[in-house]
């Protein structure tokens, strides 16, 4: 079914729209979770909440395609049920990530202003798609979906090396793309 | 600013950059979810209930028409004197529930959040002017929490319903036939108690 169909559905209050979603983002939401949570059950439970916010969110947003407005949805309950939790014990790409972002941001605890977190996420936008295609993607499948080096050296017939080389470079040139923009690091 | 903030920051990236690089995960084929069943059957109720439930009216004796596992539901196919369809718009309203004690009982724990649906009206034959959702409130200790509990417990339920109105169907306009303010509780472990009957209509005059 396609993305406009199912939210038809949601705006029509029809149930359908939960399982045709399901049917089609279910194991892309799960995905999401799972890279943050590390545990299958916590996922599953994410990717249900993420259908009961999908439903209480359409209407009045009316999302064109589904896929990024479900998978963004998972992506902030389950950093939500993350930190709720404090699972740094438990692994998962949340921890590497951040580590690998303070490269970019040190961690100097100054928490950041409602203004300056749409303007990160305006220059994160614009650096981002700056980027050449395959960079772009090696990026956003790391920060946003944190898929594991291994899976995305796979997806990209790279090496792991390759892949964290060009992770490397991408991160140092956000760092200084941040200082240029005129952000406190 | 912090790492995490730049975490945060990713979440709200332009969604075709999302789409452009989500890994390739392939679809289910089919769903095993216990309460998409669930949510299914109460629908295909709430389908059964709407072709086979008649409430009358006036001098007629209401029936109760309503399923309590597993949720609550209520719909109604009601007829009406001609005078209410003088007026091009039959404004009906219905009460809350604000008089009763309903609570809404949760057994055990469910990976399943709740689900509460088809909070609003709809009519198979005539054409719905103005629809208001019922409201489910929900209070923990006297407190109304926006977030609908999982935890085991019992808890204190009001219901709000509002106004709808329907056009008069100029072939048929004594009757009308409308799913009312009424929802579902698709899960296994929730279960509402203390709804006696429909809540009281007040019609046009």
């Amino acid at each position: 079914m396609e993305d406009k169909q199912i939210v038809e559905l949601y705006w029509a209050r029809s149930e359908t729209a939960i399982s045709e979603t399901e049917k089609k983002y279910g194991r892309y939401c799960h995905y999401i979770a799972y890279q943050i949570l590390y545990n299958d059950e916590d996922a599953k439970e994410v990717v249900n909440d993420t259908y009961l916010k999908t439903w209480n969110t359409i209407p009045p947003q009316r999302p064109d395609p589904l896929k990024p407005y479900v998978g963004t949805i998972s992506r902030q309950l389950s950093l939500n049920r993350y930190e709720a939790q404090n699972t740094q014990k438990r692994g998962g790409q949340v921890p590497l990530v951040l580590d690998e972002l303070s490269e970019c941001i040190p961690d100097n605890d100054s928490g950041v202003d409602i203004g300056e977190s749409v303007a990160l996420s305006d220059a994160l936008n614009r650096f981002i798609w700056a980027l050449p295609q395959r960079t772009r993607n090696i990026f956003v499948r790391r920060y946003f979906y944190m898929s594991t080096v291994a899976e995305i050296a796979k997806d990209f017939s790279m090496k792991e090396s390759n892949v964290t080389m060009h992770l490397l470079r991408t991160r140092k040139k956000l760092e200084q793309f941040l200082k240029k923009e005129g952000f406190d690091l | 600013m912090t790492n995490t903030n730049l975490l945060q920051a990713m979440g709200r990236i332009d969604p075709k950059l999302i789409v452009d690089a989500a890994p390739d995960v392939p679809q289910k084929k089919s769903t095993n979810k216990t309460w998409v069943k669930w949510a299914s059957l109460a629908a295909c109720l709430c389908l059964i209930l709407v072709g086979s439930i008649t409430y009358f009216i006036g001098n007629n004796t209401p029936e109760i028409p309503y399923a309590n596992y597993p949720g609550y539901t209520a719909t109604s196919s009601f007829y009406y004197d001609g005078d209410v369809c003088d007026s091009e718009i039959a404004s009906i309203t219905h009460k809350g529930f604000d008089d009763t004690s309903i609570t809404l009982s949760i057994d055990k724990k469910t990976n399943d959040p709740l689900v509460v649906a088809f909070r609003g009206w709809k009519s198979s034959n005539s054409e719905v002017i103005t629809n208001t959702a019922a409201d489910l409130i929900i209070y923990v200790n006297g407190e109304k929490i926006d977030a609908i509990p999982t935890a085991p417990g019992i808890y204190e339920v009001k219901i709000d319903y509002g106004k709808f109105a329907l056009k008069c169907d100029e072939l048929d306009p004594y009757m009308f036939v409308s799913d009312f303010g009424y929802f579902s509780l698709n899960n296994e472990g929730y279960k509402i108690d203390g709804i006696d009957g429909l809540p009281d209509l007040t019609m046009p005059e």
